[in-house]
């Protein structure tokens, strides 16, 4: 028996991410979502960890075709993790299957939640505002800096993930749920809101063209006065009256799309706007 | 405007590389890349040889589906689909947003199911290399696993993509032209309104305690009334979570002294 001394190194770990990054949503399933590119990401790495033992090899692989689920880009940490973990199995070291599987499962939700609010909740949002507002003054570089900023910094997001993973093993879990990245969330929260005010303020348009006849006086366009209050409070309204529905009323957003196709036809058909 | 069968193929195969099951880079590349519709209405602009026409349609597209991910495969609509053909077909019928915005709803929800249906293949897929995992052969994993459902997928998604851009773009016109001078006005309004759906969308999964609001009204206010662009702005708005965050750290520091005296 030729003596165990495999050291996973770096473009074997890029291989694992890379397969995991870039199929990571083909042959999604409903029974085990998106385990047939979690094993597949894996086989690189336990391959060269179980080189001459082929029996071990199908039997890692078959255990990692579990249920798995998480937001790719985050998810990366759990696969740092799991590699620095099936490597200290083989190197001797007593983890037993079940140990991996927990991490994996404990793991996939937590990261999933925040790979949702942090990548596309927030960095997408930020970017995609100012890539949108951009738009609207008819600047063709809004949807390439969208590209040229999303693109690099996802990618790069998912690989030092992967890296840290590895490295710091289980532990990381502490960085990710930790005091700094509650901090991190807070600002990025601070300023996707800020940018989403002034997308509003952009893209949602509604005016009226009502008027009110003052008495002995022209009649006074209702917009005008409006606009004397506040620009922009009736698309502010109508914003907040959705926000109202989704959340209180629980309307669903496919049917909020149709409430809004009445009210806006509604409005236009009765000449209030 | 007409749509010429390369211009189909061409704006369906871009649809194709943004569809969450083609492998660009996962999600990153296709469905939050060249899928968002901001981005792909500039592609369709580009290739129907009218950038900023097709931009702005995107981008009110972009708006309404602002936060439209798949949280745990479940989605509503799919947006790759729906950016890309109703675009199109919005270009071909004379450039109207709202018309845009009213043939993303079905193409969207089509897109969707189709999305679900795959998801549900796929069962037998993962049962298939169960058994190939079994057997350490990580080849026929491949092969059955991920390249044969993506050829067919993808396949698939050209199928039912292209006609309804080749064929439709005919009708759209026509369509556009018959249409009434008061659905055309009623859909105006409804095409400014809508996007306050992708806005209120956004501010569900954001707003997570009621001084948020201030932020929100700050951005508005930044904007409508100061007329602030968007990269100031978001400088701005660094520099106030920056502020916040060392105040919010002061004050924490400050507890935890009191906690030790």
């Amino acid at each position: 028996m030729s003596e165990r001394n495999y050291k996973l190194t770096d473009a074997d770990l890029r291989k694992s991410w890379f397969t995991w990054i870039m199929f990571d949503c083909c042959s999604n399933n409903w029974e085990r979502m998106q385990n047939i590119d979690w094993a597949l990401a894996m086989a690189p790495t336990l391959r060269k960890l179980y080189q001459n033992d082929d029996k071990a090899f199908a039997e890692r692989l078959t255990a990692h075709m579990e249920f798995f689920n998480t937001q790719p880009t985050v998810g990366c940490a759990i696969l740092g993790i799991v590699n620095a973990m099936e490597e200290e199995k083989a190197a001797g070291k007593e983890i037993p299957s079940e140990a991996i599987s927990s991490v994996k499962s404990s793991m996939m939700g937590p990261l999933a939640g925040i790979g949702d609010s942090v990548m596309n909740s927030l960095i997408e949002v930020i970017l995609m505002s100012i890539a949108m507002t951009l738009a609207y003054q008819g600047n063709v570089f809004g949807p390439i800096l969208y590209m040229i900023t999303w693109v690099p910094i996802s990618v790069g997001i998912s690989w030092f993930l992967m890296k840290r993973g590895y490295e710091l093993g289980v532990d990381s879990i502490s960085v990710l749920n930790g005091e700094a990245m509650n901090r991190l969330v807070e600002g990025l929260t601070t300023v996707g809101l800020v940018v989403i005010g002034g997308l509003t303020a952009t893209y949602v348009g509604l005016s009226t063209s009502l008027t009110i006849n003052v008495v002995d006086a022209d009649s006074t366009a209702v917009q005008d006065v409006l606009d004397s209050i506040l620009p922009g409070l009736l698309p502010l309204g109508i914003t907040l009256f959705c926000y109202w529905l989704l959340t209180k009323k629980k309307v669903s957003p496919m049917a909020l799309i149709l409430i809004l196709f009445v009210v806006g036809t509604l409005l236009s058909v009765l000449g209030i706007c | 405007m007409e749509i010429t069968l390369m211009q189909a193929v061409m704006i369906t195969l871009f649809s194709v590389l943004s569809n969450l099951m083609f492998p660009l880079l996962g999600d990153i590349g296709g469905y939050f890349g060249i899928g968002r519709p901001l981005v792909a209405g500039t592609i369709v602009g580009l290739i129907l040889g009218d950038v900023k026409t097709g931009m702005l349609i995107g981008a009110t597209l972009n708006a309404v589906y602002m936060n439209s991910q798949a949280v745990g495969n479940v989605m509503s609509s799919d947006v790759t689909m729906a950016g890309y053909t109703a675009t199109a077909l919005a270009m071909a019928g004379g450039s109207d947003t709202a018309m845009a915005l009213a043939l993303s709803i079905p193409i969207g929800i089509f897109g969707a199911l189709l999305f679900t249906a795959q998801n549900a293949v796929c069962v037998f897929v993962c049962h298939w290399c169960d058994k190939y995992a079994a057997e350490g052969d990580t080849k026929k994993m491949w092969l059955y696993g991920i390249i044969i459902p993506a050829v067919i997928f993808n396949v698939i998604r050209f199928a039912t993509t292209f006609p309804v851009i080749y064929y439709g773009a005919q009708y759209s016109a026509a369509i556009e032209a018959w249409m009434p001078e008061v659905v055309t006005n009623a859909m105006g309004v409804v095409g400014g309104i809508l996007p306050a759906v992708g806005m209120a969308l956004l501010l569900k999964v954001m707003v997570t305690k009621p001084s948020h609001w201030c932020f929100f009204l700050f951005g508005f206010i930044a904007f409508a009334v100061l007329g602030i662009g968007s990269v100031p702005l978001t400088i701005l708005a660094i520099g106030l979570a920056v502020v916040l965050d060392s105040v919010r750290g002061q004050n924490t520091s400050v507890d935890s002294l009191e906690s030790l005296e």
